[in-house]
C-alpha cells in the first residue's frame, strides 16, 4: 500500500450556523487521485479550501505528511507547506489576474519563494512550465484575456506546478470548459500525474469525469461523506441511497438506455446521532446507522456480481 | 408526415465589432415538427445560442445583422417582422427558457406576478382574478409545492431548481407552440437537471409543444432529442435522428465530441480522445472546411473548398468530404465504435 500523504480527521468547518463540513475523515495516498463529488452545497469545495488552509477550521485536524496543517507554524514551515500543496481553481477567468502576463502569473510563486533568481534561469523555468502544459514559450508575454478558456486553465495548472508540489487540490478544474477541451485538460492532468508522481484531490460535480480520473471516490452530501471507496465499486455497486440516486441521474450519450432511464429519487432519512461510518467491504465506507447499513448492503448484494 | 411549425432557411447572422465582422451563424437550415424536440449541440462559439436568439429576434441590432435567410414560423418570415409585430409572437406563440434562472427572473417582483404579466399581456380574455388562478395552476403544473403560498414569494426564496421551474411556468403561460430552451439545465445539479428534463418532456406529451433544446451535454441530448443538429463554427455539420447521430455518426467533429466523453464502463488507463486545437476565428473563417485544421482525416480538398451536406439517409446528413463517393473509406474511430457497440449490445439485452 502506498504511503498516506494526507489525513483528514473529524474535520468541521462551520460558518455561523451553517455546517458546511460536518465531521468528515478520510485519507489520501501518495500518487493516487481521490475524487470528491457532490452537488452544490454539499461541502466539497469547502473541504478542499479547508485542507489548504484558506479557512481556519472549526474543529478537527488535517495532517499532511504527518504534520498538522493548521497548527501553529513558523514562516519557514508554512512556506514549505505552501510549496508542497497547490490548488487549481474552477474559473479560469476569475482565477488569473488580468493585469499580469502568463509568465508573471506562473512565476509569482517562485518569486515569492525566492527561487530561480537568475533571470535566464527564471525565463527557462517559465518556458518549461508552459511547454509542460501544452502551451509554448511565446505565450509568456501575453495577458489572460488573449487566451481561450482551455488555455487559461492550462496557465492555472502551470502556476500550480511552478513550485513542484506533490499534492494538488483541483476544485472543479474542468466545469467551465467545453467537452472537447475538458478531455484535453483531463488528459494533461493524467500525464502530469504520471510524470511527476502527483497526488490529486479532484473536486467535481460531474460523476462521469470523476469516475474516469479517480482511483477512489468520496461522495459528499450535506457536509458529510456518505460513501467512500474504490471508483469502480462506487460506480458499479453503490451502497448509500444518495450515491445510487446521483448515479441514476447521469445522462449517457446512448438514446436507447436514456429512453429506459429510471431515476432513483433520494429521500433523506434524516440524520441521527447513531449514524457512523462503517467499513462495509474492505476499503468501502458507508455512513449510516447499523440498521440502515444492513438494509442497504442487502439491497446492493442482490445485484452484485463480483466479490472482493 | 409531421406538421412543420418552424423552418429556418440559409440563416446568416453577423456581428460588427471593432476587430471586424464576426460571422457567427453561417448558413443554417433546419425544420422542426409539431410535438418534436430538436437538440442543437455544439461548443462555445459554435453559434448555437446565436441561432436560438435569432429565432426569437433577440439579436441586438446593431451590432447584430440578419445578413441572409428566412425564419418561417406559421407561414410568416420572422426576419421581416417589425419589433412591434414580434412582441405579439414572443412569449406568446414561442417562448424561451434561459440558462440562468436567477438572471431570467426579476428579483424585485413576486414570482406569481411575473407569470400573471405574461397571461395578461397575451391572453386578452383573462381578468386579473382569472390570471391569478391560472398562474397558481401553472406553478402547480411545473411541480412547485404549495403554489398559493409560493405565488407571493420572491425569486430569492426559491432554490435553483425551483427557480427554473418558475421560468418554465412563465414560458408556458401563454401556451406557446414552440419552446426554445437555451442550456436550461446547465446551471443545475445533476439530480435537479434530471427532474427539469422530466418536467419538460411531460409538458411536451401533454400539450404537443415543439422544443428546441440547446446544450453542450451529449448525455442530455440523448435523453431529450428526436432530432439532433451538431453545430461547429456557425454551421450545422451533422443532422439526423438521435439514433443516427449517436449510433452512426459520420462527421469527424461528432466523433471527436463523442470520444471526449469518458466511458463509464471502460478502464480509465486510456487517454480520452480529444479534438486538438481550438475553433477557428469567425472574423476570417478559414478557406475550405472550417473543421479541416482540427480534423485528423482532412484531405487536400478540405483546405480548398467547403464541403456540402451529403445525404447518409433521407433523415441523416453530414457536411464532410469523407462522404464524397471518391473519398477513401474512413470508418468510425475504433474507440468510438467500440463504445457504440457496447451501448447497442446493452440495448438488446
Amino acid at each position: 500500500m502506498a504511503n498516506k500523504i494526507l489525513e483528514v480527521r473529524n474535520l468541521k468547518q462551520y460558518f455561523g450556523t451553517v455546517k458546511a463540513v460536518d465531521d468528515i475523515s478520510f485519507e489520501v495516498y501518495e500518487g493516487e487521485t481521490l475524487g470528491l463529488v457532490g452537488e452544490s452545497g454539499s461541502g466539497k469545495s469547502t473541504t478542499g479550501r479547508s485542507i489548504i488552509r484558506l479557512y481556519d477550521i472549526t474543529d478537527g485536524e488535517v495532517r499532511f505528511r504527518d504534520e498538522n496543517v493548521h497548527g501553529r507554524k513558523n514562516r519557514q514551515s508554512q512556506m514549505t507547506f505552501n510549496k508542497e500543496m497547490q490548488m487549481i481553481f474552477q474559473d479560469p477567468y476569475a482565477s488569473l489576474n488580468p493585469r499580469m502576463t502568463a509568465g508573471e502569473i506562473i512565476a509569482e510563486g517562485f518569486d515569492i519563494h525566492g527561487m530561480h533568481k537568475d533571470k535566464k534561469k527564471r525565463k527557462e523555468v517559465i518556458s518549461q512550465l508552459l511547454e509542460a502544459v501544452g502551451l509554448n514559450r511565446e505565450h509568456a508575454g501575453r495577458y489572460a484575456h488573449e487566451f481561450s478558456g482551455g488555455q487559461r486553465q492550462r496557465i492555472g495548472i502551470a502556476r500550480a506546478l511552478s513550485l513542484n508540489p506533490s499534492f494538488i487540490i483541483a476544485d472543479e478544474p474542468i466545469s467551465a470548459l467545453d467537452v472537447s477541451i475538458q478531455a484535453q485538460v483531463v488528459n494533461l492532468l493524467k500525464k502530469l500525474q504520471k510524470e511527476r508522481n502527483l497526488t490529486f484531490l479532484f473536486i467535481a460535480h460531474d460523476l462521469s469525469m470523476v469516475k474516469y480520473i479517480s482511483d477512489r471516490i468520496a461522495v459528499m452530501h450535506h457536509g458529510k461523506i456518505v460513501e467512500l471507496g474504490d471508483a469502480n465499486a462506487i460506480y458499479n455497486h453503490p451502497i448509500h441511497p444518495y450515491t445510487k440516486s446521483l448515479l441514476s441521474a447521469i445522462p449517457l450519450p446512448d438514446p436507447i438506455s436514456e429512453a429506459k432511464r429510471t431515476r432513483i429519487p433520494y429521500i433523506p432519512e434524516g440524520v441521527s446521532a447513531t449514524q457512523t461510518t462503517h467499513e462495509v467491504y474492505p476499503g468501502h465506507y458507508v455512513f449510516g446507522t447499523d440498521e440502515q447499513i444492513q438494509v442497504w448492503k442487502a439491497e446492493t448484494e442482490k445485484g452484485r456480481i463480483i466479490d472482493y | 408526415m409531421d406538421e412543420i411549425i418552424l423552418e429556418v432557411k440559409n440563416l446568416k447572422i453577423n456581428f460588427k465589432t471593432n476587430a471586424g465582422t464576426v460571422q457567427a451563424v453561417r448558413g443554417v437550415n433546419f425544420t422542426i415538427a409539431k410535438g418534436k424536440t430538436l437538440a442543437i449541440v455544439g461548443e462555445s462559439g459554435s453559434g448555437k445560442s446565436v441561432t436560438s436568439n435569432a429565432l426569437m429576434k433577440l439579436i441586438p441590432q446593431p451590432p447584430g445583422i440578419y445578413a441572409e435567410g428566412e425564419i418561417l414560423f406559421d407561414g410568416r418570415d420572422l426576419v421581416k417582422l417589425t419589433e412591434k409585430e414580434m412582441t405579439k409572437i414572443r412569449g406568446n406563440e414561442m417562448a424561451m427558457i434561459f440558462q440562468d434562472p436567477m438572471t431570467a427572473l426579476n428579483p424585485t417582483m413576486k414570482v406569481g406576478k411575473q407569470i400573471m404579466e405574461v397571461i395578461l399581456k397575451h391572453k386578452k380574455n383573462f381578468s386579473k382574478e382569472g390570471a391569478k388562478k391560472r398562474a397558481i395552476e401553472l406553478l402547480d403544473e411545473v411541480g412547485i409545492p404549495y403554489p398559493e403560498k409560493r405565488f407571493s414569494q420572491y425569486p430569492h426564496e426559491f432554490s435553483g431548481g425551483m427557480r427554473q421551474r418558475v421560468v418554465i411556468a412563465i414560458a408556458l403561460a401563454a401556451n406557446p407552440k414552440l419552446l426554445i430552451a437555451d442550456e436550461p439545465t446547465t446551471a443545475l445539479d445533476v439530480t435537479i437537471q434530471a427532474q427539469i428534463i422530466e418536467l419538460m418532456k411531460e409538458i411536451q406529451r401533454n400539450s404537443n409543444t415543439s422544443i428546441i433544446f440547446i446544450t453542450h451535454d451529449l448525455g442530455v441530448v440523448a435523453n431529450v432529442a428526436d432530432y439532433v443538429a451538431v453545430m461547429y463554427a456557425g454551421q450545422i455539420v451533422e443532422y439526423g435522428t438521435a439514433n443516427e447521430i449517436f449510433y452512426n455518426p459520420r462527421h469527424p467533429y461528432t466523433w471527436g465530441l463523442l470520444g471526449s466523453m469518458p466511458d463509464l464502463d471502460n478502464k480509465s488507463d486510456e487517454l480520452l480522445r480529444t479534438i486538438p486545437g481550438s475553433p477557428p476565428d469567425l472574423i476570417n473563417p478559414p478557406k475550405g472546411d472550417a473543421f479541416a485544421a482540427r480534423n485528423e482525416f482532412a484531405m487536400a480538398i478540405d483546405y480548398e473548398k467547403d464541403s456540402p451536406m451529403f445525404e447518409v439517409t433521407p433523415t441523416h446528413f453530414a457536411k464532410t468530404w469523407l462522404l464524397h463517393p471518391d473519398a477513401p473509406n474512413v470508418p468510425i474511430p475504433e474507440e468510438v465504435q467500440k463504445r457504440i457497440d457496447g451501448y447497442l449490445q446493452k440495448g438488446e439485452q
